[in-house]
């Protein structure tokens, strides 16, 4: 196994570990919050809400454009 | 009701064929080239415009499904309030620490980012327009919920 494999086969477990809390959280029937609750907090009130909108253009930018 | 559900409609379909060509035009672009760049603008344009609609329809632009969603979980139950999250935040503290040691290190061949692994994605016309209607969608989710 190279580096490179090596180093991918951790970004799979971080999926898997990112999907396990989504999974958690539905589970729970409401008692763990999931993404969606993490999204509404993070993006509550016009500040939060303005500094997700840049993080969401650089992202394009950095994604299609850079 | 009947008039916020045709409403809703019209402007998902406006925002679908928007999307739809804002991710054939992503589709054809190659980074670092004005196209990319325009294309780019276009979309913080389109989704940066619906704010104003937002104020004027006080508050969404398209109107909710059913009644609001509850900010986060039942209150009263389950694990103290602060350890809920953990469930959801570790694994992106997790993902964050593993993007950044891989971009320390430099070697992209050897230490792919998330970035990297989204160029492969992005080499491929097909998967350009799908990462560009993603995020179109993810911008659109921001400013009308």
């Amino acid at each position: 196994m190279s580096a490179r494999d090596a180093v991918l086969a951790v970004w799979v477990a971080i999926g898997i570990l990112v999907a396990s809390g989504a999974m958690v959280s539905v589970r729970s029937g409401g008692r763990i919050p999931g993404y969606g609750a993490l999204a509404r907090v993070t993006t509550a009130g016009p500040v939060r809400r303005t500094v997700v909108v840049l993080a969401w253009m650089w992202l394009g930018w950095h994604a299609f454009a850079r | 009701m009947a008039h916020h559900h045709v409403r809703r409609r019209r402007v998902v379909a406006v925002a679908a064929v928007v999307a739809a060509g804002l991710g054939t035009a992503a589709a054809r672009t190659t980074p670092f080239t004005p196209g990319a760049e325009a294309t780019v603008v276009a979309g913080f344009l389109v989704v940066l415009a619906v704010l104003p609609l937002r104020w004027v329809a006080g508050g969404h632009v398209v109107a909710p499904r059913g009644p609001p969603e509850p900010d986060g979980a039942v209150p009263g139950a389950g694990p103290p309030r602060g350890w809920r999250w953990v469930v959801v935040v570790a694994p992106l503290l997790v993902a964050l620490a593993w993007e950044l040691v891989c971009f320390v290190h430099g070697d992209r061949s050897a230490w792919p980012t998330l970035s990297s692994i989204l160029d492969g994605i992005d080499a491929a016309p097909i998967g350009r327009a799908v990462a560009g209607v993603t995020w179109l969608g993810l911008g659109w989710a921001l400013v009308t919920r």
